[in-house]
């Protein structure tokens, strides 16, 4: 009983917000003016939505964080699985001294490769694109590891039997590694794109034009357009947040496995 | 075989060519036709439909093609530097008044009476030179402006004729009739110049005194202390804290407040949003005989000044199109483009605004018919009141290097509203009353006593706060006057051979270029490791990346925070200048500050936040019904981004009666009055922490679920058998449990503390308001936000820099404290 009565206390208070969100954003401009709020729209509208939409800024950034977010992820999966097979399989001189190194770069907080990450990313003419978003993390530390945990719990029989049948290295790691790493990819492909789709700081100091905005950029915009206008900073809001929520609640088992195995989450 | 293999090859290339591509590919094509770029500062996405529309008309006539991108409020200064570093600057933009001060002090900017010849010189004279001395240095015009606005009051006519109520034209009448409608029980409403600093020239220009100021000599002069001028500050004092005001940014809260009549609930007097007339009466056409507009109230004994903020049109020293450019500013500075955007303005609904254009013509005789036309009826009562102020419009000269100073001003103004809330708090208390009554009871004349008393205790702490800052603005101005001179004093010409010269980046990315080639050699001539190819082949791009965009970034940062520099210089102007960043940073006391707070929401976050995670997560151990529901409940912060969810917070915690939390509170008479959660220094970090303590609920619940998991259910039921209860069961079995997995989440949530920055940024209001800094009183500045605060906003690389790595340091100590203490578990296990 009394479990039941704290779930329900937590349950509230993590959802609140959301309702919050939710029932704003269904309020017409005039509700939004009075003078004590209220905790349920009188007139749903969603003249709120059709206010926030009047502009492609919010459906542009939109496409744009699926395509950043896409493109990360996709060069994350390859590298980081072929360097994490090769770090659990192989053996080469300077094997473990390497990966040392790889590893080290996680010890570097992002804020400290903010200066001068802009600086060298201004050298090379990349301010202003999306490569600096995608390009760089392709090969994140945290990736290579995760794969090289994942894989070296892969029997080495399969790969020796597929080495042995005359298989090159890279079509073993192509038919069997990868085949073999579905949890793996799941895991580091959802890590991934979430990251991407929710970073904020790098976005923010490296996009100028609006065209190439990704959402949480216009998300934080919405309070300088629509000041005041709770309205339709929610539907901004609800339009970030829903399809994630959405997406969530349908493979909630994979997040919730792929975040409890990483152990890590990104900000 | 072979044909597989080669299938494979083949594949591998097709992948590696992809990747190739879908990076290239985000590059973007290069536009042919002959294309301005103009950036405009907005707060309203229809400005950009309408530049867009008189680019079109102007591409008629000029085959020049306009491309129109918005900024917003709170990012265009970053974005302007930033863009101004990079070397990609639009052709044109439109920033705020001060703005072009900045940007031609670092040689970004054309001047108009040198660089564009008598047409520029033309252009300024369609102006008010008492408009055009914000935007000039050294005798040079870098602006021209665009659009200003000026303070006006609205009122209800019939509330104030109820009351016998005349408007107000002084400050003293202002204060008396806002105390008298307070009396009885309505309110007062102040817009976004409550609480700015730089609203405070407004209070103080009319006795012809500026805060700061430079002699003819060049020596700085703060006047801060002046009697005058303190008489100034304690007025903007009084209005904005001693009345009892919803806060400011209620937005079209403001409307509907304006629209009631009930007191308690209507604001009858509303100071600030020149915008408001078109839109009271777009929105409440029903109030249009019942309310006034009349110009800001002058100052007792002082001469008219009038000036609040604007915006200013400003060309690029780098654009290549420097004449068809001025074309279009000198397009948009018609009478006709003028007219249009007045038009244009008026027409948008809920937005609808009369533009005060600066244009002289505009409000002469020759543009007299325009004023008549029945377009501009719904404006009818708003022209006169502005034609009376024109002639107050005024601007005043930037000062160079004043940045810290306005900060430390600003930052005093914020400890001054906590005082005064504070004192109106314990005085209220004393008498049994809550503010709103206490202030209530001034319009009623009863108390006066105590306010008397209180403004006298205000004014010695405001007189002991500029005292106490005055040689700390003093220094700063000077010193950064000194280093501008030293350091500017030459580089400006020189930029495009210095941009050639070799610098620490050109080093550093040697360096790289030479480890992978010796990398590279080493693979392919030394047989032993030849043999290995493929697998360094497959290790190659993420250490690569890691040597290119991890190494390199952090050995130049490690440099650079050795030397000054400005981002907008090229990098080989960095100066060496030995500790002195880590002595400045630690000395000014901006880092230690940081890492207190960032303490105090480690210390506040950490705690709380596992004590919640475990209760939680031991319910939905117990397997309730339904449990996969549950679990999404508490699992969707997880996906959510934190800038949404700030955004979210930010409204929930409204510091007026007309915010959620605030209105819970209030009902159900926790508070007496409404608390101003984001705009006190007070509470503001706790905000913070509790959207941090929210958002992070999830994870570590996720985390304390999979380590009870791993509980032997034995141990539970062994427990109920021996009539343990409840609670005896999750103390002494369920988080004993769990150690490693308590430990685990202290650990990665301490690292988190420190590197705190999305939830400050958005609950400051940084993105929206050009004026906010990280918290009030700096009160959210924690570690990361300062380095941005280094980097991005005063633009000093090399104090970001340090920063960052006294951050990397602090990091580095923690880790090292966790694997101490992992090995020390490991072996006593």
């Amino acid at each position: 009983m009394v479990n039941l009565a704290l779930l329900i206390l937590g349950a509230v208070s993590m959802v609140l917000p959301f309702y919050y969100m939710v029932v704003t954003s269904l309020k017409p401009n005039v509700e939004i003016g009075e003078a004590t709020p209220s905790f349920f729209p009188k007139h749903p509208t969603i003249q709120a939505y059709q206010d926030l939409l009047t502009t492609d800024l919010v459906y542009r950034s939109a496409i744009n964080s699926i395509l950043v977010a896409t493109k990360q992820t996709v060069g994350v999966l390859f590298f980081c699985t072929l360097a994490g097979y090769a770090f659990a399989k192989h053996r080469f001189p300077g094997r473990n001294a390497l990966f040392m190194i790889l590893l080290s770069t996680m010890m570097i907080p992002g804020a400290v490769l903010l200066v001068p990450s802009f600086l060298l990313y201004r050298d090379l003419g990349w301010l202003d694109t999306w490569i600096p978003l995608i390009l760089p993390g392709l090969g994140g530390a945290f990736g290579v590891f995760l794969a090289r945990q994942f894989i070296d719990k892969i029997p080495d029989s399969l790969v020796e039997c597929a080495r042995l049948e005359g298989c090159k290295e890279f079509a073993i790691y192509w038919k069997i590694i990868v085949p073999l790493s579905k949890p793996l990819i799941a895991t580091l492909g959802i890590l991934t794109f979430l990251g991407s789709w929710n970073s904020f700081l790098g976005p923010l100091i490296i996009l100028l034009n609006e065209k190439l905005f990704t959402l949480p950029l216009v998300v934080s915009m919405l309070q300088g357009r629509f000041p005041g206008k709770d309205n339709v900073q929610m539907a901004g809001s609800m339009i970030s947040i829903f399809p994630v929520l959405v997406l969530f609640f349908l493979f909630q088992k994979q997040v919730v496995e792929s975040l409890a195995n990483s152990g890590l989450k990104d900000g | 075989m072979n044909f597989a293999c080669f299938k494979v090859k083949r594949s591998l290339a097709q992948i590696i060519l992809c990747l190739c591509l879908v990076v290239i590919s985000s590059q973007g094509l290069a536009q042919t036709k002959k294309t301005i770029h103009f950036w405009a500062v907005t707060g309203s996405i229809l400005d950009v439909e309408m530049y867009r529309q008189l680019a079109t008309d102007f591409e008629k006539t000029s085959g020049v093609h306009v491309e129109v991108t918005p900024l917003a409020w709170g990012n265009f200064n970053t974005k302007y530097f930033a863009s101004m570093a990079a070397g990609i600057p639009p052709d044109v933009g439109v920033t705020n008044l001060g703005g072009p001060f900045d940007y031609s002090s670092v040689g970004g900017l054309v001047s108009f009476d040198a660089d564009l010849g008598l047409e520029g010189k033309e252009l300024i004279d369609k102006f008010d030179p008492k408009m055009l001395r914000i935007f000039q240095m050294n005798g040079q015009t870098y602006a021209v402006p665009n659009d200003v606005s000026t303070l006006v009051l609205f009122y209800r006519k019939d509330i104030l004729a109820k009351y016998e109520l005349k408007p107000p034209e002084t400050w003293s009448e202002l204060n008396t009739v806002i105390s008298r409608l307070e009396g009885k029980g309505h309110q007062f409403f102040f817009g976004f110049t409550n609480q700015s600093q730089w609203a405070l020239s407004l209070y103080t220009m009319p006795f012809g005194l500026r805060g700061l100021n430079v002699d003819a000599s060049g020596k700085a002069q703060v006047d801060w202390q002046k009697p005058e001028y303190i008489d100034g500050v304690m007025q903007a004092l009084k209005l904005w804290q001693m009345h009892d005001s919803p806060g400011r940014d209620l937005g079209p809260r403001a409307l509907g407040m304006f629209a009631e009549t009930t007191p308690g609930k209507s604001v009858a007097l509303i100071a600030d949003q020149p915008t408001l007339a078109s839109q009271l009466h777009r929105t409440r056409p029903e109030l249009d005989s019942k309310w006034g507009m009349v110009p800001w109230p002058q100052a007792d004994k002082g001469r008219p000044y009038n000036i609040m903020g604007g915006t200013a049109y400003v060309i690029f020293k780098r654009s290549a199109m420097r004449q068809e450019t001025f074309e279009w500013v000198k397009y948009l500075n018609s009478i006709d483009s003028q007219r249009k955007i007045i038009l244009h303005h008026l027409n948008r609904g809920d937005d609808s605004s009369l533009v005060i254009s600066p244009l002289k013509e505009m409000w002469g005789p020759i543009n007299a018919d325009f004023w008549q036309s029945s377009e501009l009826k719904s404006s009818a009562n708003q022209r006169p009141v502005i034609e009376t102020v024109l002639p107050s419009l005024q601007t005043i000269p930037s000062i160079h290097g004043a940045v810290e100073a306005n900060r430390l001003e600003a930052n005093l103004l914020d400890t001054m509203a906590t005082f005064i809330q504070d004192q109106l708090g314990a005085e209220a208390q004393k008498l049994g009353m809550s503010k709103s009554e206490l202030v209530k009871s001034w319009g009623l004349d009863r108390n006066l006593k105590v306010r008397e008393e209180l403004e006298r205790r205000i004014r010695a702490k405001l007189s002991e706060g500029y005292a106490k800052i005055s040689p700390d603005a003093l220094k700063g101005i000077d010193s950064e006057n000194l280093r501008y001179k030293e350091k500017f004093g030459d580089i400006i010409g020189r930029i495009p051979e210095l941009e050639r010269q070799a610098n620490a980046m050109t080093f550093a990315k040697a360096l790289a270029i030479l480890i992978s080639l010796i990398c590279v050699l080493a693979v392919g001539l030394n047989a032993r490791l030849r043999k290995y190819w493929i697998s360094y082949l497959f290790i190659a791009v993420p250490l690569a990346l890691a040597l290119y965009f991890v190494f390199v970034p952090a050995t130049v940062a490690l440099y650079l925070s050795f030397t000054e520099y400005h981002p907008v210089l090229p990098l080989a102007t960095a100066n060496w200048n030995g500790l002195k960043n880590y002595s400045d940073i630690f000395s000014s006391g901006d880092l230690t500050n940081g890492i207190m707070r960032t303490t105090i929401y480690a210390a506040a976050t950490l705690p709380i936040g596992i004590i919640l995670a475990l209760v939680f997560a031991y319910a939905l151990n117990s397997n309730p019904k339904g449990s996969r529901f549950w679990r999404f409940l508490y699992f969707s912060p997880l996906v959510t981004s934190v800038v949404s969810i700030a955004l979210i917070f930010s409204q929930l915690f409204l510091g007026s009666k007309q915010g959620w939390l605030n209105s819970l509170l209030l009902t159900t008479g926790l508070v007496r009055d409404p608390i101003p959660f984001l705009t006190s220094e007070r509470t503001f970090l706790y905000c913070i922490i509790v959207l941090a303590i929210w958002h992070g609920l999830a994870f570590t619940i996720l985390v304390f679920l999979a380590g009870f998991q791993q509980v032997p259910r034995e141990q539970f039921e062994a427990a109920s058998v021996d009539g343990a209860n409840n609670f005896r069961r999750f103390w002494n079995i369920a988080v004993p449990g769990i150690r490693p997995q308590v430990f685990f989440v202290s650990v990665l949530g301490l690292i988190g503390s420190f590197q705190v920055f999305e939830t400050v940024f958005m609950l400051a209001n940084k993105s929206g308001d050009a004026g906010a800094r990280f918290g009030p009183n700096d009160s959210g500045l924690t570690v990361v936000p300062l380095i941005y605060h280094y980097g991005f906003e005063t633009f000093e690389m090399g104090k970001a820099a340090a920063v960052a790595y006294v951050l990397f340091f602090i990091i580095l100590v923690i880790t090292g404290i966790q694997f101490k203490v992992y090995q020390t578990k490991e072996t006593t296990s």
